[in-house]
């Protein structure tokens, strides 16, 4: 058996605590494919990014249906970003986006009928919701016609979409936010845990 | 240098699965049950390195400390090296749960490399022990890329080009692996050199 000659425990341990305190408190770069994906007009923006602002530069996005089917494929921009245009689904169809960052890394990112705003309960919008969305139809004056109507909505709409972008972006960037503090302590706090127990369990064995 | 899931195909899967096992019941039998807390404390080092993140190009490398790992716990570093990489999958999201098998041999398996290559070179001491610290650092990730870009153009022949980028990118990381681990070994050798005494570490 390999009897190790181990560091004693009062060198190593100040060591390792001062590698850990080193390491902890800086920003917790690392490489996990943060993706996050929104729909924009009638675009889908995807963002990938390995945490902390640092994107994805030039990763390759796949986007698929929920049956499997490729929609569309491209390579995310400086900003880790690419838009396309989204494409036309069947109700209730879920859409997969893949990224690969090369070497291994990869990113998935699905998006629910009600992501995609294609959801078949939301496009058939009950008759009293109906009145509740356009309370001023029968009071209003203007008279509009079907086209004019039409037309308004997707101002509306535009102007909408344009307004809570920065919204989805801010949301996207937080998803990216990488190994929280928290997390790296308790992962530390685990592993001189387990090794304590293995040691206590090792030291009753060796009593009896 | 985790992959992720979902990339990998089934067999190279099981294969990776299976030889950490194996690496890991070697390893916990070469512990000295004297030394598992400096098992466990050694395998936190190595699951905060990775959150140490060097910018390279448009990209950006962490650093591994497998090398480190490996000199100093020999076979220990396998159960080491993949219970750090568990709860990075768990906590951190790095890699993951099917692939933590593969993972282990890709940064492990080095690690054991370069403690039987150049672990003879350390405990000559002198310029050899930091020659010998130097390269177990840079080699250990050189073996770790290799392995890595292996697994990854086993799986699906069109990663070749990922994986030559790949060796490329990480010339800096293994320089500078290289570098710490010397740092390391060098400065533990000066300030109490019989904590690098690795004379009684009795072979396999």
């Amino acid at each position: 058996m390999n009897r190790c000659r181990f560091l004693p425990l009062d060198k190593l341990f100040p060591t390792i605590l001062l590698l850990c305190i080193f390491f902890a408190p800086a920003p917790a770069f690392a490489h996990h494919l943060y993706v996050f994906a929104y729909v924009s007009g009638g675009d889908i923006v995807v963002q990938a990014s390995f945490g902390h602002n640092r994107p994805d530069v030039g990763g390759e996005v796949s986007v698929k249906s929920g049956a499997g089917k490729l929609l569309f494929q491209g390579k995310t921009d400086g900003r880790g970003m690419l838009r396309f245009p989204r494409p036309q689904l069947p109700p209730n169809e879920t859409v997969k986006i893949t990224v690969s960052g090369g070497a291994g890394h990869q990113g998935v990112w699905t998006m629910t009928p009600a992501d995609l705003g294609n959801d078949s309960a939301a496009t058939e919008v009950p008759a009293e919701s109906k009145s509740a969305i356009q309370p001023a139809h029968h009071s209003s004056p203007p008279a509009l016609s079907e086209e004019e109507q039409k037309y308004l909505a997707r101002l509306v709409s535009d102007a909408v979409a344009r307004e809570i972008e920065p919204l989805k972006a801010m949301m996207a960037r937080q998803m990216d936010s990488g190994p929280s503090l928290r997390n790296i302590i308790g992962g530390i706090g685990w592993l001189v845990g387990i090794g304590g127990l293995a040691a206590a369990w090792a030291s009753r064995k060796k009593q009896r | 240098m985790h992959i992720s899931e979902g990339i990998l195909s089934l067999p190279i899967l099981a294969a990776g699965g299976t030889l950490a096992i194996i690496g890991t019941a070697i390893g916990l039998k070469h512990i000295d049950t004297d030394h598992i807390i400096e098992t466990s404390l050694l395998s936190s080092a190595f699951f905060v390195a990775s959150l140490a993140h060097i910018p390279v190009g448009p990209g950006s490398v962490h650093l591994v400390l497998n090398g480190l790992v490996g000199i100093i716990l020999g076979w220990a570093s396998v159960p080491a090296i993949a219970i750090a990489l568990f709860l990075q999958a768990l906590l951190f999201g790095f890699g993951g749960l099917t692939v933590l098998g593969v993972n282990t041999v890709i940064m492990a398996g080095p690690a054991v490399a370069v403690y039987y290559l150049f672990g003879p070179m350390i405990r000559k001491g002198g310029r050899s022990r930091a020659l010998g610290a130097f390269c177990a650092g840079m080699v250990a990730i050189l073996l770790s890329t290799c392995l890595l870009a292996l697994v990854l153009v086993g799986t699906d022949r069109s990663f070749l080009a990922t994986a030559r980028l790949l060796l490329a990118a990480q010339v800096p990381l293994m320089l500078l692996e290289g570098v710490i681990t010397m740092f390391v070994v060098s400065f533990l050798a000066r300030v109490q050199p019989e904590l690098l005494n690795f004379a009684d570490r009795v072979h396999p």
